[in-house]
């Protein structure tokens, strides 16, 4: 075939095609440029950059502005001044410096010529050897060494320049000095213009706009991304651990600058200098000095922001960072803004802002070190949530052993062990030391003994309906058991009635065999532990003493008198107590007492005085771990509590019908349980008949508690065992037959992680229906911000949204469900706060806490804030023991803080003030100074409490109203202004100059302050007096007593101080509780422990005092013991050997028989030395004169020497006193320390 | 609560999708109406089509300056970028509808007409007044919808569509009638279906109401989630582009039987067999790779590579799907054993492919597009991939959820979700319910029934063929040629069989030896 001329297609309709593609694609690839160019990290980036050089004008416009305009003419001025000044001597030395110059630089040509000369002949005479010519050499030497030789030339030269450089220098120097006052003028100006050109380089440059310019910026870009590389914080990948790359600093630029007071760099008001969307991200961290920033416990370099924060470090988009909006709200505004959507497959979204805590747990799982941290509470919703999960006794049902590995990964709320068998298998095991949690409800072994079953079956119907303020949740008459919601079955509160019925037979059944001494294992019942054999029979409530009489008046009286001042305020609150009068009335660490007289009674109504009685006199005979600690209350004491306690009337607020019992039901209920194990036929013969004695060998369990023949107290006894294990009421209160039983909810170790990365493994039911019908029928709860996020939430699955549920409504995910009665959910209603609102932010609180449970193991040791052991763990245990004992109810372990302006204020002269103190103490004071008090004055800190304050209410520190000035006296060795003010030291400050917002109450102490404040009340006492006699402030405890001495203490209290109205109860701690008490007061103020070393009491430091001071310990005891008309020491007040003290309580000090064991020998000193400079309230006078020293005569010496001498007497009391009493013959006291 | 269905988004999204197939039913009306007829514009149609475009060149720069992000007036940015797009339409419509009634193109004006229906939909959805898919609607598909009835409305579907795909007249029965002869003998009357799928017009119709449906359906939250995943929108467009391909083989192949019919040539027969390298191949295909570009730099831009979440050894992604390619296969999966359906089966579809020119005896056909010369051959391929591989596809992409449970297109992927799954084996149905005893211990005997199905289905079925249905067949073909191909047609025949037997009898195994993992 021919070639054709045709072609296939039009040419022009393809060169048409061909034209609009290739325009299309020119398109599309511009369109990339820009969709490159205009990525949001550039734009956010280029954004900061803009915020920054404007910021930077704005403070160079401010520099120019205050100083730099004026200063540079100033400083021209000034230069012009000494210029003209200094003209006459200048000019003359700048002409005599012209002059010299020319002869110099003539004079050393010259030389150099010469120089050069010389250097030639010599090499001529060298070549000349070398050639042997010695004619030729020795002319050469002749020119080079002989006189008016070149040698002589060069050296004559030389001279002449020296000389000639000489004078031009003077001549400089002179001009110089002229010039002194201009030149440093200068440079003072060329200071100034390079710190004005430094500024000047941070502005947004031409260049830096065209380095930024599309498809340049690949080359040298002013925009990067940033990011921090974490290879030890890695990423669990499922198969790996992967270092994390945290680009979060690519937009928030500024999150880690700071000023140089270490204050945000960032703040709102520099974020108003630029207009960007992204504005929210130039903001530095708000605690830069806790977070982020490079001097900060965490800067940003080592930690990066994801292992806290969570999100997707490694995304560089506003959405794929994988932020999550706090509200609604929020959300919308990022959609609308920043193009916001969900990152589906990251399963580590940020944290809420809400939730931002949670990321704290697993670096520091014992929390409470966030609580009692030197920058205050940190973590102030996730410690209050973990005080909740542990108050409300969570850990019962679901178990929290943060440990993997013998790691502590997470909070360790494990319970402790309930049978001697798991205490001992426990302890065996070192890696998983035994749990600490006691169960949170009371013991009810012994219930019978306490209330009757009509109350018992009443409060579980409906607690609250006795105490609004119990933490005893609500089992029934909630949504899927009423009876009337969706999901719920109308005989279900029938079932109810039955199941309440049998949990109250069962208990009153087991505890009357405990009582009784009986074996507690009913026939066929499997035995839980050793508990086949009969206990030997509890301790029987002793018949009161006294006669108790709720209507005697005056014993009431007195009673109430005594619930006042016996300390049960501390943890109980009463109605009869009002807030008005005691406004620190607040405790809820124990029940509320007001009811207590309608729920203690007999079956007859009658008032069980008998079990009261036997309670307050000592709690553990009816409960062995209560915490209720043992008052040491006398009979009288008791009674009168007792008679007070029932003559005030209670009740009911909504009393619950009292269950009606349907046989029916009991049958049904045990046809559902034993079709588990039996056939329909089997079950039903069962019911009728009980089960056939060769049967039951064959079943396990509970089963055979139905052991033919059967009677209606067995079918009791099953149902009441079986619903007490499925509701898990042991996981709170000790219930015979249940020693062994383990959690019965979902473990919480580990929760925070499932909810996000497996929410599909939570059920979620109905529960987006049940919301809507919630809605329906409250439409005000649309308006609820929370509630319209959470139910959105909902819909996606999210674990936060389930457990908010779980917590506000645990029954609402059986909404509309068909289910048996043994499968419908079981978790109680808890309701931390009657005010719906507060308890909303109880939840989240909780919620905080079990988020945090991630049981992240890959984080490396260092970064976890989970000591093993060393005062770290000591002080965490001990925060925790004082926390779980309720110690800081009584005792303050942080006095008041004022933050507060010293220039504004009048502040007394040191110098003037600490005349009378002897070095010692001056130098231990300014060691215990805290560094860091600020030394501008500007906001001087100091921890002080209000003195002589005519209202009660002001001990705490807070501000009075109405007054002017506070009188503080300081209880921590402050700078204040460059000042030293010591303890005890007293300074006045204006109420104005005070910063309330920085500065913080006491932590601790309600009840001391109530003790107080209801002594004044009594008397006439000034408040320092009164201080004395309530439960003192734990400030410095550490450094004040022998740990070992304390750990004694704290398990069995003594009386020290005689003048006490509330002697320190004796706890129910275990040793090691006391151990680690006694130890965190050592850790705390940086002291030995858990022993002291008494140095005191080796013979070779008694020797060396003994060469200085002969017959050393016995003069010292002779000044211990001065007793004579004029003067008396120690033993005014102190019981010294067998001499006892006359006088008022309050004018008795403690037996000094005490000291050698209690106090620590250098806190000894001090406080001989001055005792105000160790406790500011002591009635104690200071007896040694630093400037005149007294008692010559028992004691030659200068002061100080008798003050060290009668330390160490008191140190060495024992042996000092054995030997004084054996004889005045014997000087030298037998050695100690052997 | 927000409403999930209709976001303003989504609204808005709907809104261009609709003026998007206003323009291309303008387009097709202006088709219609200029380019098919060889009409040329005059000159003040021109100034229209001038403003047409400069319409649209004001969108672009409003689009390019950020408008579409900006309040303007009381107007959202990109509504009244909006309204400049519809303007332009207008303009379009106002010009075409004129030109097609003033030349009385019924077509045009019909296609007119869509474009107005389309763009007055897109209008409401601009203000986001839009239409819901109806629920009633919604609900009666998900009911229908189910493994059963996708596959036998598929079928029947392609059977229909195969059958009509030009005019043809159908012989309907209309009753029995007995003939002169005292027979009695179905009496048919002739009905002429004056339409075939083929036809332009019918098939834009269709596409039209795809269109319109699928529009609707993205009002529902479900059926948007799963259709707009990034990673289901290739299969989308695959869909459409294997659907337009069809179409435009059995219309040149309808186009050929009908001139052949006449005893014409077919159309490529009377086209000159050899073309310049330049410009009629060299110069295409630049384009072709230019315009490639284009696509693949916006689809790059424009959609995001998706990523699923992490591999986790604990948690298993539900539901598990294999590369959408391959999800055909794993539709076997439901119904065979891996060792068939995963080994024997694809091995056999590349074997079969390999096989073809051998068995393929038919002379004809071959050069030109054709349907009437080669029926058999183009019906066993194309329900071979279009029924049992496309449309498995898109059954396992778009309706297999969690738990490979089968879900409604507007049905939520409800992971708890719960469907009977209860089957039984071949050998329950003969010893208990036929033979009413206990399943015999030995396996053999057990599954005798079993293996004696499958030996009859394999060894007697192809000479019993052989003798009926495909007697013409194996007499052209010769034994062995005949044997390949029975095999081959029996063993993809197996899976529709397999299918209807777990449909009708929930059979799970015809043969089942737990022993050696032998299980058919």
């Amino acid at each position: 075939m021919p070639a054709q001329e045709d072609t296939y297609r039009n040419q022009r309709a393809l060169n048409i095609v061909f034209a609009i593609s290739s325009i299309l694609m020119a398109a599309s690839i511009v369109w990339m440029i820009a969709d490159d160019h205009l990525r949001e990290w550039k734009r956010v980036q280029r954004d900061f950059i803009r915020l920054d050089a404007a910021k930077t004008r704005n403070e160079m416009e401010q520099a120019r502005e205050l100083a730099s305009k004026q200063e540079f003419e100033e400083l021209n001025k000034r230069r012009a001044e000494a210029e003209q000044a200094a003209e006459p001597q200048a000019r003359e030395a700048e002409r005599d410096i012209s002059a010299l110059k020319g002869k110099v630089e003539k004079a050393y040509e010259v030389l150099s010529f010469a120089k050069a000369d010389r250097d030639s002949i010599q090499s001529f005479y060298d070549k000349a050897v070398e050639e042997s010519r010695p004619d030729t050499a020795e002319r050469y030497r002749e020119r080079l060494k002989g006189s008016g030789g070149i040698e002589q030339r060069v050296a004559q030269l030389q001279a002449q320049w020296e000389d000639a450089d000489a004078a031009l220098q003077q001549a400089q120097a002179r001009l110089d000095e002229a010039n002194k006052e201009v030149n440093q003028i200068d440079k003072e100006i060329a200071k100034k213009q390079k710190e004005k050109d430094r500024l000047k380089q941070k502005e947004w440059s031409v260049w830096a706009a065209i380095r930024s310019a599309p498809i340049l910026d690949a080359f040298a870009p002013a925009t990067k991304i940033e990011q921090v590389v974490l290879n030890e914080l890695t990423i669990n990948y499922s198969f790996k651990g992967v270092p994390r790359f945290d680009r979060c600093t690519t937009c928030h630029k500024g999150i880690d600058l700071v000023t140089r007071d270490n204050s945000p760099a960032f703040d709102d008001k520099v974020l108003e200098l630029t207009q960007s969307p992204y504005k929210p991200a130039f903001r530095t961290h708000p605690h830069p000095d806790l977070f982020a920033g490079a001097s900060s416990p965490h800067p940003i370099q080592t930690f990066g922001c994801t292992i806290c924060h969570g999100g997707q470090g490694s995304g560089t988009s506003f959405a794929y960072a994988s932020h999550s909006p706090n509200t609604l709200a929020q959300k919308e505004e990022w959609q609308k803004d920043y193009d916001w959507q969900e990152v589906h497959h990251w399963p580590y979204p940020m944290w809420k802002t809400r939730f931002a805590e949670s990321g704290c747990v697993k670096c520091h799982p014992h929390v409470v070190d966030l609580e009692h941290s030197s920058y205050g509470n940190t973590a102030p919703k996730l410690v209050r949530g973990y005080h909740l999960v542990r108050q409300y006794g969570c850990f019962g049902c679901h178990e929290i052993t943060g440990t993997k590995n013998s790691r502590a990964i997470g909070p360790d709320l494990r319970l402790e062990p309930q049978t001697a068998e798991e205490r001992a298998k426990a302890e065996k095991d070192p890696a998983n030391p035994p749990g600490t949690m006691r169960k949170v409800g009371p013991s009810l072994k012994r219930i019978t003994e306490k209330v009757p079953p009509s109350w018992t079956m009443r409060w579980i119907k409906y607690p609250k309906g006795f105490r609004p303020s119990t933490r005893m949740p609500q089992f029934y008459g909630l949504l899927n058991n009423d009876g009337k919601h969706p999901g719920s079955d109308p005989k279900d509160p029938a079932m109810s009635d039955v199941e309440i019925l049998a949990i109250t037979h069962y208990l009153y059944e087991k505890s009357g065999q405990i009582v009784a001494g009986a074996p507690q294992v009913a026939a066929g019942e499997p035995a839980a532990g050793s508990e086949n054999a009969a206990p030997p029979a509890p301790t029987p409530l002793a018949e009161p003493p006294l006669a108790i009489d709720p209507t005697d008046s005056e014993q009431a009286e007195r009673g109430h008198a005594r619930f006042i001042e016996r300390g049960c305020l501390a943890c109980h609150s009463h109605k009869a107590v009002s807030a008005q009068e005691y406004p620190q009335a607040t405790a809820d660490f124990g029940p509320d007492l007001s009811n207590v007289s309608a729920k203690l009674h007999d079956a007859d109504g009658k008032p069980n005085i008998r079990w009261l009685f036997n309670w307050l006199k000592d709690p553990t005979v009816y409960h062995a771990t209560s915490f209720m600690p043992n008052l040491m209350l006398t009979d009288e004491e008791a009674a009168d509590l007792t008679a007070w306690l029932f003559s005030i009337a209670g009740g009911w607020d909504k009393e619950p019908q009292e269950p009606k019992m349907d046989p029916a039901l009991v049958d049904e209920l045990i046809r559902l349980y034993l079709r588990k194990s039996l056939t329909i036929r089997e079950a039903d013969e069962a019911i009728q008949s009980g089960i056939p004695h060769e049967k039951v060998a064959q079943l396990r369990g509970d089963d055979k508690m139905l052991e033919a023949p059967l009677t209606q107290d067995k079918k009791l006894m099953y149902i009441g065992k079986k619903t007490i294990s499925r509701l898990g009421c042991f996981g709170c209160h000790d219930i015979p037959g249940f020693e062994t039983a383990k959690p019965i909810g979902t473990e919480l170790n580990a929760w925070g992680q499932k909810a996000r990365l497996d929410p599909d493994k939570l059920d979620f039911a109905h529960i987006t229906e049940h919301l809507e019908q919630e809605l329906a029928e409250q439409p005000s709860l649309a308006q609820d911000p929370d509630f319209a996020l959470y139910a959105e939430e909902m819909a996606e699955h999210r674990g936060e949204s389930f457990i908010w549920q779980k917590l506000r409504e645990p029954r609402s995910y059986d909404y509309n469900k068909l289910k048996a009665w043994d499968d419908k959910l079981r978790m109680p209603r808890f309701t931390f706060d009657p005010d719906p609102k507060k308890n909303a932010q109880a939840i989240e609180a909780v919620m905080t806490f079990v988020l945090g449970l991630v049981a992240d193991d890959a984080i490396p040791p260092y970064y976890r804030n989970a000591p093993q052991g060393g005062p770290k763990l000591v002080k965490i245990e001990g925060a925790q023991a004082l926390t779980k004992f309720n110690c800081t109810a009584c005792h303050m372990t942080e006095v008041p803080r004022f933050v507060f302006d010293a220039s504004k204020t009048e502040l007394p002269d040191p110098d003037a003030i600490h005349g009378d103190d002897f070095p010692v103490v001056k130098q231990v004071q300014a060691a215990l100074t805290r560094p860091g008090s600020d030394k501008s004055g500007k906001h001087a800190t100091i921890d002080a409490m209000l003195v002589d304050a005519d209202v009660p209410l002001e001990v705490a520190g807070r501000t009075p109203d109405g007054a002017s000035e506070l009188a503080l006296q300081l209880w921590r060795p402050a700078l204040v202004d460059g000042k030293q003010y010591f303890i005890g030291d007293q300074v006045n400050v204006a109420v104005g100059a005070i910063d309330a917002r920085a500065s913080r109450p006491a932590v601790g102490g309600n009840f001391a302050e109530l003790l107080v404040t209801h002594l004044m009340r009594q008397s006439s006492k000034t408040l320092r007096d009164l201080w004395a006699r309530v439960p003192p402030p734990l400030v410095r405890e550490g450094m004040k007593t022998q740990p070992a001495w304390l750990h004694q203490f704290l398990l069995n209290p003594i009386k020290i101080r005689p003048a006490t109205v509330l002697r320190m109860p004796k706890f129910n701690l275990s040793n090691r509780e006391a151990a680690s008490l006694a130890s965190y007061f050592a850790a705390v103020d940086a002291m030995d422990y858990p022993y002291e070393y008494v140095r005191e009491r080796e013979q070779g430091y008694l020797d060396a005092r003994e060469r200085e001071h002969p017959n050393y310990l016995h003069y010292a005891w002779t000044l211990l013991t001065i007793q004579s008309e004029q003067a008396k020491l120690c033993a005014n007040c102190h019981q010294v050997g067998n001499v006892v003290v006359k006088g008022a309580p309050e004018e008795v000090g403690p037996n000094l028989r005490l000291t050698p064991d209690r106090l620590r020998p250098n806190w000894l000193l001090q406080w001989l030395a001055a005792p105000k400079r160790m406790l500011p309230y002591t009635g104690m006078p200071q007896n040694f004169d630093v400037h005149s020293p007294k008692y010559q005569e028992q004691f030659p010496g200068p002061s100080i020497e008798q003050v060290t001498a009668l330390r160490d007497a008191l140190m060495n009391y024992h042996q000092v006193q054995q030997n004084e009493l054996a004889g005045p013959n014997v000087a030298q006291p037998p050695t100690g320390g052997n | 609560m927000h409403d999930l269905d209709l976001t303003p988004a989504v609204q808005t999204g709907l809104a261009w999708y609709c003026l998007l197939v206003a323009l291309l039913n303008i387009g097709a009306a202006a088709h219609w109406t200029f380019w098919s007829r060889g009409q040329k514009l005059l000159g003040w149609e021109s100034v229209l089509v001038g403003v047409f475009a400069a319409g649209y060149g004001l969108l672009a720069l409003g689009w390019l300056f950020g408008l579409a992000s900006r309040p303007l007036g009381a107007l959202q940015g990109i509504q009244a970028l909006y309204l400049i797009a519809v303007a332009s339409n207008v303009v379009a419509i106002v010009l075409v509808l004129a030109a097609s009634l003033y030349q009385k193109v019924r077509g045009a004006v019909v296609w007119s007409a869509c474009a107005i229906v389309f763009q007055l939909l897109g209008l409401l959805y601009a203000f986001h007044r839009g239409p819901v898919m109806p629920q009633g609607i919604r609900d009666g598909i998900d009911a229908f919808a189910g493994p059963v009835t996708f596959f036998f409305s598929s079928v029947m579907i392609f059977c229909a569509f195969l059958y009509f795909r030009a005019p043809r007249v159908l012989h309907v029965p209309i009753g029995r009638a007995t003939t002169p002869a005292g027979e009695s003998r179905w009496q048919t009357r002739d009905f002429r279906v004056p339409f075939g799928f083929t036809d332009p017009p019918v098939i834009w119709g269709v596409l039209n109401a795809v269109l319109l449906f699928f529009g609707l359906s993205m009002t529902d939250r479900d059926f948007r989630l799963i259709v707009a995943k990034p990673d289901n929108v290739p299969i989308t467009m695959m869909l459409f582009l294997v659907g337009y391909f069809t179409w435009l083989f059995l219309r040149k192949g309808v186009i050929n039987d009908q001139r052949m019919a006449q005893g014409l040539q077919p159309v490529e027969a009377t086209e000159s067999e050899k073309v310049l390298v330049w410009p009629d191949l060299v110069y295409t295909e630049l384009i072709a790779m230019v315009v490639c570009t284009v696509i693949l730099v916006l689809w790059s831009i424009l959609l995001k590579a998706p990523l699923e979440e992490w591999a986790n050894l604990t948690k298993t992604p539900n539901p598990s799907k294999a590369p959408w390619y391959f999800l055909g296969l794993q539709e076997m999966l439901v119904y065979y054993d891996p060792w068939i359906a995963g080994v024997l089966f694809p091995s056999l579809i590349i074997f079969g492919l390999m096989a073809i020119p051998y068995i393929d005896f038919n002379k004809q056909g071959s050069g030109y597009f054709t349907f009437a010369q080669r029926p058999f051959a183009i019906v066993v391929f194309m329900f071979g991939f279009i029924v049992l591989w496309v449309l498995m596809v898109m059954l396992g992409t778009f309706l297999r959820g969690p738990g490979w449970n089968f879900f409604g297109p507007y049905q939520f992927w409800d992971p708890h979700l719960v469907q009977p799954l209860n089957n039984v084996d071949l050998s329950d149905f003969f010893w208990i319910h036929w033979m009413g005893r206990g399943k015999p211990t030995s396996w053999l005997v057990r599954e005798l029934p079993g293996i004696i199905a499958v030996l009859l289905y394999l060894m007697v079925l192809p000479p019993l063929l052989a003798r009926t249905v495909f007697r013409s067949f194996y007499e052209r073909m010769g034994f062995a040629r005949y044997m390949v191909f029975a095999v081959l047609v029996l063993f993809m025949a197996a899976l529709p069989l397999k299918m209807l037997l777990r449909w009708s009898f929930n059979l799970k195994y015809i043969i089942h030896i737990d022993k050696f993992f032998f299980n058919i």
